[in-house]
């Protein structure tokens, strides 16, 4: 079993699109540079296309305009023992087993009988994940996620009750979209929008009460990534790192989920952008917090502002040493 | 550059450039200096070819830098996964990959090779020679593409079932499911592979604090899990690459687990190195070789007692010293209206005591290998913080200062 490997390559996925398409009907050279572009690397075509119509891989025969495939319609390609194997650890993990019956589970046992597992869940050790993760055996939850499912798929309705991170209660229709896990929180957010709304929301599933199915469904397509860009503060949040403690690399692998622009200042000082939006601020701020002098915020001055606040609030705790509640 | 090419033979060359591309974003032609710039070249144009949908480039008085722009909130794959799937391949491999998968066509049908080198030449008038196609059948047989059993003195291939002929109610429902895994769970990349087969993407599923650069070592946890598995010490040639230098070191480590940072991505190996006679943990990103040695006969000894060191890690650290770190932080947390911070300290205190000492106060106490690795932690709480107490002298006056430091820099306070 090898992790690299031609079987995974990308040619293989293109040569077999074209296969595909060219078993069913002839088609132009430019379909195939078109299937060459959507599924290739961004040169691939400079590669495959040559070999494919010169006959150094010969699979294909052209009536002087049109190729066809001359080894039929290419066949699905069994599972390797790898990605078996890869399924049989699956079995082991709750989040997986959240989407079978346990009548399921076991006809996935059976199919990956003769496959070793690649990894147990005790060969990891998350040490900084929160120790107080979504509950993903308890069968109202699995329940929830598979309501949540189906609703995702069919672009259908939901009326969610659910208590809010502050405690509130809240009944609303949803249309949901995305399901979102974080492996920090061990937890799934469900991002939906609320009827008549165009707004986003997450909703905490384990904060789920009730979840039933509507009989509206969603008709018009949606443009998810629009939303989110449009959610982004126009300005970036911009931080100064100075390499110090290792900090540079630190901060490039702690900020490496967002999206984010960094140039070089001088010999020790870079400039980093992130971008972001409200909902995503607070942790920001913690997280810039955490660098210590090591990191600047620059701007923008909202969020410079609460750093400011922070740290004068703390100079008065310290100068006040009977405990007493800051103004 | 008449030697490019845009597949490649050998993942470890390509590793160090992505990730440094990934992490760092910013450097220029120049930055990379250990190799030659015909090299930086190369790497560079083949990376902008795998990635580009997720390239951006920009031009600095320094010069071009090319970084990936990856905002985890509209990413349904890991867009690294594309590096894994550029292995370089000959003309035979396409052309047989691609018989097999049509004269296979259906699970009942056996061929021996020189049955399979018969039809290939008349079905399609490729000539092979019959050793070359047994040698690509049983390299299929090993994948588990193939089986294989004897009747009589003949070898028969017949090709194992695929996800729809095995699990055919079942399969839409396990495509869902591995939508979610390629993303979330170990060597995913496995995942996305199974997707590409079936020509399905994921369009459910995202994951908020994704750390996408952690597939480029799954190579080297691919060899280790399989250690830990066996009970096996390993080699391993290990790289760290500090800003102002570079050190190569080689370890003989007992495996026993790999931690895993949720906040960073970044990953661990924690084993025990016996030649020290204590635990450790090496930075997965660094390792650049493992090879693997014979059992550890003490292997299930060592594992009980680091499971018993593991409550006393706040992160990787297993300290230099015997002694512990004793910390005490104090907080100033006013009652029914900033409850949160409570639950963020129960939540993320990794097992730490929280006592109600009196009115709008609280401390958290905990004793821990390393006090240094607190100190992130510690300073989210800037702004409530009424004492940080500890044993550890050098921890108590770096936190002061770093807080004077921030006061000052922000102009809190006057230099």
């Amino acid at each position: 079993m090898e992790l690299f490997s031609e079987l995974y390559n990308c040619y293989y996925q293109v040569v077999d699109h074209i296969l595909k398409e060219a078993s069913a009907h002839p088609i132009s050279q430019k379909r195939i540079q078109a299937i060459c572009g959507e599924i290739g690397f961004a040169e691939s075509s400079f590669y495959i296309l040559p070999k494919l119509f010169d006959g150094t891989w010969h699979l294909l025969s052209c009536d002087g305009t049109h190729y066809q495939s001359l080894a039929g319609e290419p066949q699905s390609l069994p599972l390797t023992l790898l990605q078996r194997s890869w399924l049989k650890s699956l079995l082991l993990e709750p989040r997986f087993c959240l989407f079978f019956t346990e009548e399921e589970q076991e006809a996935l046992a059976r199919y990956t009988e003769d496959a070793k597992v690649l990894w147990r869940p005790k060969d990891f050790h998350y040490f900084d994940q929160y120790a107080d993760g979504d509950d993903y055996t308890s069968p109202t939850y699995r329940a929830h996620f598979q309501i949540l499912l189906t609703a995702i798929q069919k672009r259908q309705y939901v009326h969610i009750s659910y208590h809010s991170m502050k405690g509130h209660r809240i009944a609303h229709h949803y249309l949901p979209l995305k399901l979102e896990y974080s492996a920090k929180n061990d937890q799934f957010r469900l991002l939906a929008i609320p009827e008549y709304s165009h707004i986003l929301q997450n909703i905490n599933l384990k904060g789920i009460q009730t979840v039933t199915l509507l009989s509206r469904f969603l008709e018009e397509d949606f443009d998810f990534a629009a939303m989110i860009r449009k959610s982004y503060y126009h300005e970036p949040v911009r931080l100064l790192i100075k390499n110090q403690r290792n900090a540079l690399e630190r901060a490039m692998l702690h900020f490496a989920n967002y999206e984010k622009k960094t140039k070089k200042i001088d010999e020790n000082t870079w400039e980093c952008l992130i971008y972001y939006n409200s909902s995503m601020e607070t942790e920001l701020l913690i997280e810039v917090l955490s660098f210590g002098p090591a990191i600047q915020v620059l701007g923008p001055a909202s969020f410079l502002n609460q750093v400011k606040y922070r740290l004068s609030r703390q100079i008065k705790l310290f100068a006040n040493s009977s405990y007493v509640t800051p103004s | 550059m008449s030697d490019y090419q845009e597949l490649i033979k050998s993942f470890q060359k390509s590793r160090n450039y992505v990730r440094d591309f990934l992490i760092y974003g910013f450097k220029s032609r120049d930055d990379f200096s250990q190799k030659s710039g015909r090299t930086y070249d190369n790497e560079r144009r083949r990376i902008e070819s795998w990635l580009h949908e997720y390239i951006h480039a920009s031009y600095t008085p320094q010069g071009k830098t090319v970084s990936l722009a990856l905002d985890s909130n509209l990413l349904h794959t890991n867009p690294l996964y594309r590096v894994w799937k550029s292995r370089s391949f000959t003309d035979n491999d396409i052309m047989l990959h691609f018989f097999f998968l049509s004269l296979f066509h259906s699970e009942d049908t056996t061929y021996t090779a020189e049955d399979l080198t018969n039809h290939i030449l008349d079905n399609y008038q490729v000539l092979f020679e019959a050793q070359l196609v047994r040698k690509k059948a049983n390299e299929y047989v090993k994948e588990g593409i193939l089986s294989s059993h004897r009747d009589g003195r003949r070898k028969l291939y017949r090709r194992t079932k695929t996800l729809q002929e095995a699990l055919p109610t079942l399969f839409p429902l396990l495509l869902l499911a591995v939508s979610f895994c390629q993303l979330t769970m170990p060597l995913g990349f496995v995942g996305s592979t199974i997707l590409d087969n079936q020509r399905v993407a994921n369009y459910i599923f995202l994951v908020k604090h994704g750390y996408y650069g952690f597939t480029l070592e799954d190579e080297i946890l691919f060899s280790l899990l399989s250690a830990i598995h066996t009970h096996h010490m390993v080699t391993v040639l290990n790289r760290s690459n500090r800003t102002s230098y570079t050190k190569e070191e080689q370890f003989t480590i007992v495996p026993y687990k790999i931690f895993i940072s949720t906040r960073t991505g970044r990953r661990f190996l924690c084993g025990y190195l016996p030649a020290r006679q204590r635990f450790s943990t090496l930075r997965l990103d660094q390792i650049q070789k493992v090879t693997l040695l014979e059992p550890f006969e003490d292997y299930l000894f060592f594992q009980e007692k680091l499971e018993k060191n593991i409550p006393f890690c706040f992160g990787v650290s297993f300290g230099i010293s015997h002694h512990m770190d004793q910390i005490r932080l104090t907080l100033f947390i006013q009652e029914g209206i900033e409850d949160y911070i409570l639950t963020r300290l129960r939540r993320e205190g990794r097992g730490g005591t929280i006592t109600h000492i009196e009115k709008n106060t609280y401390s958290y106490e905990i004793s821990v290998f390393d006090g240094n690795e607190l100190m992130p932690f510690i300073k989210t709480f800037i702004g409530r913080i009424l004492s940080f107490e500890t044993n550890n002298a050098f921890l108590r006056r770096k936190f002061y200062q770093d807080i004077d430091e921030m006061a000052k820099m922000y102009q809190i306070i006057k230099e």
